[in-house]
């Protein structure tokens, strides 16, 4: 009698055995293991790094994890990993690169990348388990719980605001921030043109656009060709378009002739230019880009971001 | 097994709505779209399938000078080339997702890049073309001119999102731009000065706002005094001259290409989800060649039309690639003496075919006899 417990027991010993090293390899193939667009949280699976270590991803829970698929052959994402890391939040997160290519990638990235985890093995499965589409590389923020806290494409200029705003809990752009830094411009005399514009105005008002960049095809061209049409209706405000002053005088006359713009279009001066740039840099261009304000001849009255915001003003403004 | 028939498809067929700036946008998949839209995607595929079981009389058949199979994805040189160019140095294609170009020489096998990288930067680049010594490529900041060793020229910064474009006599530059905010003004051909600033205008656009405006995406080409307008999504040319003015169109024809029309009218294909659109695609390339149009059609294999300007069908050639396609990712001719040398890139969801076919020019005293449709 004992000794047929101690064969069932030894049975069952190793068909668990067998299960769980079977588990261990093929675990996150398994099909009840959702994609993270689903699941919304860091996948629990065993990965083998570069150097055939296996682990799992549990060891991430307990910091934030940063995770971004990188193909070492494409300049343009491996400068973006370089970015985040240079500005990497001040509080510790870990690092987990996933790449088509260990080898190669471990040797472009800087001095100084010991911490960051490559892992290559099942590389097209993790895509799909982490929901990276065929055409673009992404990246992924876990928070320090494994939840799924904010993802996107290599070339999100704000990536490291977003890093820093889930980690550092720093502020994202917002109006309150361009509110800001726009008062503090016209509190210094550099919107002094566009105070003396909308003197000239009926309303005394005058609706500044600030673009950047531009183009036919662009959510900011719908942009441009609604500050177009409002500004050809409305009798009562005036309408101007600055461009920093990196802008060439060619490159502003293309600007305003191929996007058929009826407003005058002008160069923004040395230190507004320089706080605009700022911005881009530190929150991404495309969230700065198309923010509207409107100054009347002393101060700055209001600041929208974003189509629908800015269809709404104007709409009320031009009532 | 719909996951896979999708994925044939998914790198020929865009939405309309582009996608973070990105010229190439978006494809319709069974995993962003389900497996309603991976069906009616697979029903455009077997309706080319069937229809070119049926090659017209006179069909002359390429014969393969150079065959080279890439992984698509990362484990070979190409990431997601979109659009090729030759001289007689070589083929130059555009790798969007590489932010690259690259070069194949012609006698040999080896894929290099372009040294662009130092110079200015490729964002998300699509169409290439080569004119006198010079790679010209369209990406997310305008039209960038290199030397054919990768050094930077100069960048047209148009501020038009650009489909496609091609350069003409005087390097006079047309494009076919995409718009977000559609007017019935909006044209459908903008001619660009040598800085990107618009000189005129032309062509009528549909401006479909069902289909997503895709009907209005068009190659373009120029023949001397003539601009081209071969559409992707309608079997159909428009020719202009120079100073804008229409001058003729007509018909591109296969068999399968009624069937597809049919697929237009059908909500589920035409309309997959909430801002997706699609439509049959009929065309993948047109060049011109001395007086004559080639027009690549998007079939499981490569079909290639050759046109009088006046829209005469000449020739018709088909080649064999090593797999199903799902698509055409750039198409260059060139003719030497009374041979015609073909390039193409075929795709299909993971693996891309570097092509290199050669066909003797028909004699066009005798027309080949077409298709009726």
């Amino acid at each position: 009698m004992r000794s047929r417990l101690s064969i069932a027991l030894l049975i069952v010993a190793n068909l668990s055995l067998a299960s769980y090293v079977l588990a261990r390899r093929y675990i996150f193939t398994a099909p009840e293991l959702a994609p993270v667009a689903q699941s919304k949280t860091l996948p629990l699976v065993e990965l083998q790094d570069e150097n055939g270590r296996r682990f799992r991803t549990d060891r991430f829970i307990g910091a934030p994890l940063f995770v971004q698929f990188v193909n070492p052959s494409v300049e343009a994402q491996l400068a973006s990993v370089q970015r985040v890391r240079e500005h990497r939040p001040t509080k510790s997160i870990s690092w987990l690169l996933i790449t088509g290519n260990a080898h190669d990638l471990r040797a472009r990235l800087p001095h100084g990348s010991d911490d960051i985890v490559i892992v290559q093995e099942d590389y097209q499965a993790l895509r799909e388990l982490f929901s990276i589409p065929r055409w673009r590389e992404h990246w992924i923020i876990f928070d320090e719980g494994g939840k799924y806290r904010d993802s996107g494409s290599y070339d999100t200029v704000e990536t490291v605001n977003r890093l820093r705003s889930v980690v550092d809990n720093e502020p994202v752009f917002s109006l309150e921030l361009l509110t800001r830094t726009v008062n503090s411009l016209s509190e210094k005399g550099q919107l002094s043109q566009f105070h003396a514009k909308a003197a000239h105005s009926p309303s005394g008002k005058t609706v500044v656009g600030m673009f950047s960049m531009a183009c036919t095809g662009c959510p900011d061209g719908s942009l441009i060709a609604t500050l177009n049409k409002y500004a050809s209706l409305d009798r009562k405000n005036n309408y101007l378009i600055v461009l920093p002053n990196t802008f060439t005088k060619v490159e502003l006359k293309t600007f305003t002739t191929n996007l058929e713009l009826s407003i005058p279009v002008l160069l923004a001066g040395s230190e507004f230019t320089r706080e605009w740039l700022a911005l881009n840099e530190q929150y991404g261009e495309k969230a700065v880009n198309g923010s509207v304000f409107i100054v009347d001849k002393e101060k700055v009255v209001s600041v929208v971001n974003g189509l629908s915001e800015t269809k709404r003003l104007l709409k009320t403004l031009s009532e | 097994m719909i996951s896979q028939a999708a994925g044939l498809l998914t790198l020929t067929v865009y939405v309309g709505l582009f996608g973070a700036c990105t010229r190439v946008s978006q494809p319709v998949t069974a995993e962003s779209d389900g497996p309603a839209a991976a069906a009616t995607m697979a029903s455009e595929q077997a309706i080319k399938t069937s229809g070119q079981s049926l090659l017209a009389e006179g069909t002359d058949t390429l014969k393969i000078e150079r065959q080279t199979e890439y992984e698509l994805g990362g484990s070979g040189p190409f990431l997601y080339p979109v659009s090729l160019a030759t001289d007689d140095s070589g083929v130059y294609i555009s790798d969007n997702n590489a932010h690259a170009i690259r070069f194949r020489a012609p006698h040999s096998e080896s894929v290099t890049t372009l040294p662009t990288l130092d110079t200015a930067k490729l964002v998300w680049p699509n169409t290439i073309q080569i004119s006198k010594g010079s790679a010209f490529v369209s990406d997310n900041e305008g039209i960038k001119s290199f030397g054919l060793d990768g050094r930077f020229q100069r960048v047209l910064k148009t501020y038009y999102a650009i489909n496609d474009f091609t350069i003409g006599t005087n390097r006079k530059i047309y494009v076919n731009p995409s718009f977000r905010t559609h007017k019935a003004s909006n044209p459908l051909i903008i001619q660009v000065d040598s800085e990107g600033a618009r000189v005129k205008g032309f062509g009528e656009r549909l401006n479909h706002s069902n289909y997503g405006y895709l009907d209005d995406l068009a190659y373009l080409c120029t023949a001397g005094d003539s601009i081209l307008a071969v559409f992707k999504h309608r079997p159909v040319v428009y020719v202009y001259n120079s100073e804008g003015k229409f001058l003729r169109e007509f018909p591109v024809k296969h068999p399968a290409f009624e069937s597809l029309a049919a697929l237009a009218g059908d909500v589920a294909f035409t309309h997959p989800g909430p801002n997706r659109y699609r439509l049959p695609t009929y065309v993948s390339g047109a060049r011109v060649v001395g007086n004559r149009l080639m027009v690549l059609l998007d079939l499981p294999q490569p079909e290639i039309v050759e046109m009088s300007l006046m829209g005469k069908e000449l020739g018709r050639y088909t080649g064999k690639v090593p797999f199903t396609t799902s698509g055409y990712r750039g198409f260059d001719v060139q003719l030497s003496g009374s041979t015609y040398r073909f390039w193409l890139l075929a795709v299909n969801l993971k693996k891309l075919a570097f092509m290199e076919f050669t066909g003797a020019r028909k004699n066009h005293d005798s027309q080949a006899r077409t298709y009726s449709n």
